[in-house]
Order: structure tokens, then sequence, then C-alpha cells
């Protein structure tokens, strides 16, 4: 819950008020003098590190409109911060405020610029804020607490004139179109009917010195909104309107006061700007006379809050999120309990289910692998028998073929042998699958009787290929050796002679078989 | 904006605590996501595990058609030494009886040690429990008949599961035309005796 201190520095003295929970929690006045400023330094010694908003109600007090060229973002506040340089040279408390863009071509802005043109009233007081290390957050002139009555009341008169009495005096502060133009302060005369009367008159000054500046017109119906917090004005709407008749006065008793704006009646005995404190408690105006330099200490606690929010978000969300894990963990368990009974319960029914089976030594479907297994290695059974009846076919067409040796094997593409029948287009058949198992054979022979006419014997050689190759089972046939290597890579020698001429003609073909065969 | 001495001094203490919360909510966080992750992980195990369950049990009564048709052709392959541990004297006493059906002269054998033979059936899961014990086989034929004489009264002996895989036929001689009680050709054939080991554990 927000707490903050607020005053009210008049010329005279200043009123502290402890803001909790939307309500005072304490009112205290002190004279403007050095028992004062003393016992407002004792008061503020138990309250370190509270923010303090100030309130300033004082007659050294400046306002005024200027219009200047629209702009945006730094270039605005440039101007206007020179505009107020140029504006209030004797103070560093002043502020602006952007009330209106202006209905002509150049779209102007018009800006109030507000000043406390007499700094020196706030110095004591902000001398024992500053050695009690009191953060202060604002100074702002009494009149633009004001304007938050306009929204609490719900306030919708073109020419509102809010008068109120508090410990500087009797306030006038007027609105235009429900935004502020002028603010006067009276000082305070007795509660008699002079006093009446005389407030009316400065009243009736008020008027006119509007109607002077053509803010309103001589017709125009001035509304009057009396705020009397101690019932002491209850004669001056009677004072104000006899005789004046473009004037309407409603006046808000202590009674209406405390009911519409909830403030306790001790509240309102404690001090005559306690509905002002209550309102800046409620709301912080717009207008902000306070440099940085008064502000630094504030800046830092709104740093520090910013940060011990920081850090408790930081935490909060940790906290949330553990808690989000901590309560899944929690039913991820509770789900786990009962999927523990489930599987027990159909391991239960599985074991007496399975009782009933039929011994088997290992798992029914390590069973089935097996068999059929078995059956694959069966069907995947070959033996050279194929091959000695494609074989013994070509021999039979070849009676001058005489084999020395046959060599069957079966399992994958030997290399050397049809290894290139692996890949596609080397020959007329679909390419065999390297990890295919497939039968090969090699055969070894010669041709009988042998003349030493090489080149008969190749023709027979040739034709007895040809004859294996002609098998639908062969995918291909390849001969290794001849009787005579005529190739241009290698050597040859040998003799024509007679005795020679009786050599062997020995050769060597390899057969490849197709896939599955 | 710039930060005085006396604005960083001011904010040392929320800085050091928002540095803790980071600490302390980094480490509360890590540690019950890890707890999470944990359960999610055991959860997901615990749920495969009941579906798993449940599956066998559903497909209890599938299983029991599968024993009862799979299991006696399993125990004929473990009648035959195709499943367990190899029979090797079996395969000698089937080499010896095949011989003499065959009519064959005598022969001559060599078995390798047992080696793994993921070869055959890969798609099958027990072909991982698959092994081969090489045997070289020398032997004398009268003609290239017996040999397949031979391989058939072998494999009739029912003494374990076999596949040839080589075979070389030489001609014992010159002779022109075979004599008809001798060697006339010598072979050199090599076999696979394969056998499986699928355990004895029931999964």
């Amino acid at each position: 819950m927000a707490v903050k201190l607020l005053l009210c520095v008049s010329a005279d003295q200043a009123t502290a008020a402890l803001w909790q929970g939307r309500h005072f929690a304490g009112c205290r006045r002190f004279d403007n003098d050095e028992n004062g400023w003393i016992a407002f330094s004792n008061y503020l010694r138990a309250g370190r590190g509270i923010p303090m908003h100030i309130m300033v109600d004082s007659v050294d007090e400046d306002y005024r409109f200027e219009t200047l060229p629209h702009a945006m973002g730094r270039d605005r506040a440039e101007m206007v911060g020179r505009k107020l340089k140029q504006l209030y040279r004797g103070t560093s408390y002043y502020s602006s405020s952007l009330q209106e863009r202006g209905a002509g071509k150049r779209k102007d802005d018009r800006y109030l610029f507000a000043a406390l043109t007499d700094p020196e009233l706030l110095s004591p007081w902000l001398r024992a804020t500053e050695s009690n290390g009191l953060p202060v957050a604002g100074v702002y002139p009494l009149p633009m607490v004001t304007t938050s009555l306009i929204e609490r009341l719900r306030l919708k008169h073109t020419n509102l004139l809010i008068v109120t009495k508090n410990t500087a005096g009797v306030r006038q502060t007027f609105f235009k179109n429900l935004k502020f133009r002028i603010s006067r302060l009276t000082p305070l005369r007795d509660a008699t009917g002079v006093a009446d009367q005389y407030y009316a008159d400065e009243i009736s000054n008020t008027r006119m010195y509007l109607d002077a500046l053509t803010v309103t017109h001589v017709d125009d119906t001035l509304q009057l909104l009396i705020l009397d917090q101690d019932d002491s004005l209850a004669g001056l709407p009677a004072a104000i309107v006899r005789g004046r008749p473009n004037m309407q006065c409603d006046l808000l008793a202590r009674a209406d006061i405390m009911s519409r704006f909830g403030i306790a009646a001790t509240e309102l005995d404690a001090s005559a700007d306690a509905l002002h404190l209550h309102l800046l408690g409620e709301k912080k105006p717009a207008i902000n006379f306070a440099p940085i330099q008064v502000t630094g200490g504030f800046q830092r606690y709104l740093g520090r809050r910013w940060l011990y929010a920081a850090s408790a978000a930081t935490l909060g969300a940790a906290v949330l999120w553990s808690g989000v894990n901590a309560f899944e963990v929690l039913r991820l368990q509770d789900d786990m309990v009962g999927l523990r009974r489930q599987t027990q319960e159909f391991h239960a029914k599985y074991q007496q289910v399975t009782a009933e089976f039929p011994q088997a030594p290992i798992a029914a479907d390590n069973l089935r692998h097996t068999v059929e297994l078995a059956q694959q290695v069966r069907g995947s059974v070959r033996t050279p028998e194929s091959m000695f009846l494609v074989v013994s076919r070509a021999l039979d067409a070849s009676p001058r073929i005489e084999l020395a040796r046959i060599a069957w094997h079966y399992g994958r593409v030997p290399s050397g042998i049809g290894a290139d029948l692996t890949q596609p287009g080397a020959s007329d058949q679909p390419p065999l699958n390297p990890g295919s198992l497939v039968q090969t054979g090699v055969l070894r022979g010669e041709v009988t009787p042998f003349d030493g006419d090489y080149k008969a014997a190749m023709r027979l050689i040739s034709a007895f290929a040809t004859r294996l190759a002609a098998d639908d089972k062969v995918v291909e046939v390849r001969t290794l050796r001849l009787p005579l290597n005529v190739s241009s890579d290698t050597g040859l020698s040998g003799s024509t002679s007679a005795s020679s001429e009786r050599g062997s003609a020995q050769f060597e073909i390899a057969i490849v078989f197709k896939a599955g065969v | 904006m710039k930060l005085a001495a006396k604005d960083l001094a001011a904010m040392k203490l929320p800085f050091l605590l928002l540095a803790a919360a980071i600490a302390v909510s980094f480490v509360l966080v890590r540690f019950s996501a890890d707890k999470r992750d944990k359960a999610e992980m055991q959860h997901r195990i615990q749920s495969t595990t009941m579906q798993d369950a449940r599956s066998r049990y559903q497909r209890s009564g599938e299983e029991r058609e599968t024993i009862l048709r799979y299991l006696p052709a399993y125990q004929q392959l473990e009648n035959q030494g195709f499943v367990g541990t190899e029979q090797r004297i079996n395969w000698l006493e089937g080499l010896r009886m095949a011989n003499t059906q065959a009519g064959l002269f005598g022969v001559t054998y060599q078995v390798d040690a047992r080696k793994p033979l993921p070869l055959i059936g890969q798609s099958n899961p027990m072909s991982q429990h698959l092994h081969n014990s090489h045997m070289k086989l020398s032997f004398g034929l009268v003609h290239e008949g017996d040999l397949m004489r031979f391989f058939q009264a072998l494999a009739a002996q029912q003494t374990g599961i076999f596949i040839v895989t080589g075979c070389a036929l030489d001609r014992a001689g010159r002779s022109e035309s075979p004599a008809p009680r001798q060697a006339n050709l010598s072979a050199q054939c090599d076999l696979s005796w394969l056998t499986v080991d699928p355990g004895k554990g029931k999964s």
C-alpha cells in the first residue's frame, strides 16, 4: 500500500499529512519560523524514505499561456525548455503543460507555463526534508490540484470558477471549457458578513478581469462552485449574486464535502488545506515545479522501488513456475501409481492366461522366428546339380571339348568373375544385387584331339561357350583363358615345326547363373 | 540521465537483491524443471511398460496359437541339431553313413570353429543368433552323379542343416573313359553347418 507524505506550504505555515491507504493517517501544522522548521524536522525524522509531495499555495506564482509552433519529441522539449528559461530567469521552479492545438492552419500548440516566482518560500522545508532523507516527488501549485475537482465532481460548465477557502486565503481558480486559465489568492478576513462581502467583491473583480481579458463575455453566465469545508462561507453565494445576474452559485458545505470526497470530519478539522491535501493524495497534478536537483532523491527512490519490484516479480515468477512444475510432478507421480497398478494387473492376467499354455522353451515370437529362419535356410540351399545339367547339355553338343576341372561356388558374386554384373548395363540381363546369393562356376578343359590348329580350337571353344550362355539359367559366360593369347598387350612365342604342332588347347570359362536359380 | 556515485551507492543493495533474486529463481526453476523432466521420463517409461503389458495380455491368445503352431517344428529342429549347440558327432556320423550309402571311397573332413553368420534371413530377428561351422570335405567319385547322391544321403541323415557353398571336381587321370570301380574324380567341397542358439529366456 503506497505511503506518502503530503505537505501544503503557504507563506505563513506548512501543513503535513501522512497519506496511507487513500486516507490521512495524521495531519500537523508548522509555522513558517525557526521553531516551526525544527518541529517539522523532528516530525520527518520518523518518516525517512517516504516520498514527499509538496503543494504550494502562494501569491508568488505565475501562469501564462503561450502559443508555440507545433513540434514533437526532442524539438518540442528543447523549444519549451528555452521558453521556460526565457520567461522565468529568477527561479528554477517552473513547468509547462500542453493545453491544446490551435484551430488555425498552422495547428500551433498552446502551452500553459507556470512558475513559483519565490522559491525561498520552500527552502526551509526542503532543507529539513533533505536532511531527513525523504525523497521529494514533486512541487505542485495548489490551483493545479484544484483541477482534479472537475473530474471528481463531474463538472461540465463552460465558465467555471471554483472558490475554496484555504490556510493562505480564499483561492479563485477559473476554468474555461474545463481547462485551467486563471487563479487568484485573496488573504483571509474574519468570518463575518463583512468578510463575505469582501470575498464577493473580489469575485466580482475577477469576473470583470475575465471580461476585460475577453476570456468571458459580459453576457456569459459564470458558474461558481464554493467549497466551504468549515461552513464559514454560507452567506457568500447571496452576496455574490446580489445585483449580478450572470453569476450562478453552487455551494458545497462541510457535510457535502465529507460525503462526496469521503473525508472524515477530523481530517477536515485538522487543516483548512485538508481537502486539497486529500486531492493531492489521490492524484498527482500535471504541473510539477520541482527541478531535477530536488527530485533526484525521488528518482533514486523510484529506481530502488523498481529494482525491488523486479526482484519480487522475478522471485514470484520463479515460485509460480516452480509451483507449476511441482504440481505437474505430483500429477505425474499420482498418474504413475495408477499405471503401475494397471501394469501389475495386466501382468497378473497374462500370467494367469499363460499358465494354461503348452510349455515352450522360448518366447512364442522367438519360436516362430526360429522356425521361419530354418525355412529360409532350407529355401536357400543350392547344389552343383544345376550347373552340371547346363554343362552336360553343352558338352553333348561339343564332343571335342573335354573338361579337366569343374569348380562351383554359391554365395555372393566373387570378385573377378562377373563382379561387374552388379553394375547396370554390364549385360543384357538386369543387374545383380550385390548382396544376393548366386551360383558361379569355372570350367577348365581342352580341345581334343588338338592338331595345332588354334583357329579351329578357338571356334570350338567359342561354340561351347555360346551353348552354355544359351541356357535360361545363365546370365553370363566369360572366357578366362584361351589356348592362345592373341592380345596385343602381351608377348607371344611358339613354333610351327611338326614336332611342336601337337601342343594342348586348354581353356577356362566362367559361368554366372541368374540370381534365385 | 547520468548516474552519479550517489545514485550507484543508493542502488547497490537493490541491485544485489535483484541479482540474488535472479540466482535463487534460476536455481528454483532449474531444480523444479529437472524434477519435472525426470518425472515425465519415468511416466513415459511406466506408460510404455503398461502398454506393453496390456498389449502382451491382449495378444496372449495369439501367442497361444503361435506356440501350438510352431512348437512341434521347433522341437524337430532341436532334434535335428539346428537349434542349440553344435552336434559334431552327429555330423560325422552322418558323413560316414552318407559315404556308405553313396558308395564313395571315404571322406576326409576338416571343421573350423563356429562363427556368427548374419547372412541369411536378415529381416528375421533370430538371424542375429545364427552360427556357421565351416566344413571342408575331400573325397573321390566314380563320376559326378555320385556327388549329388552323397549330398542327398547326407541331408537324409537329418543330423543338421547344411548349405553347400562350393565344390570343385578334378579328373583324377587322363583316361578316355572312366573306370567303373575307382575314383575317377576327386572332389573338394565346402559346407556350412548352420546352428542357431536362441537362448532359453522367455521374453
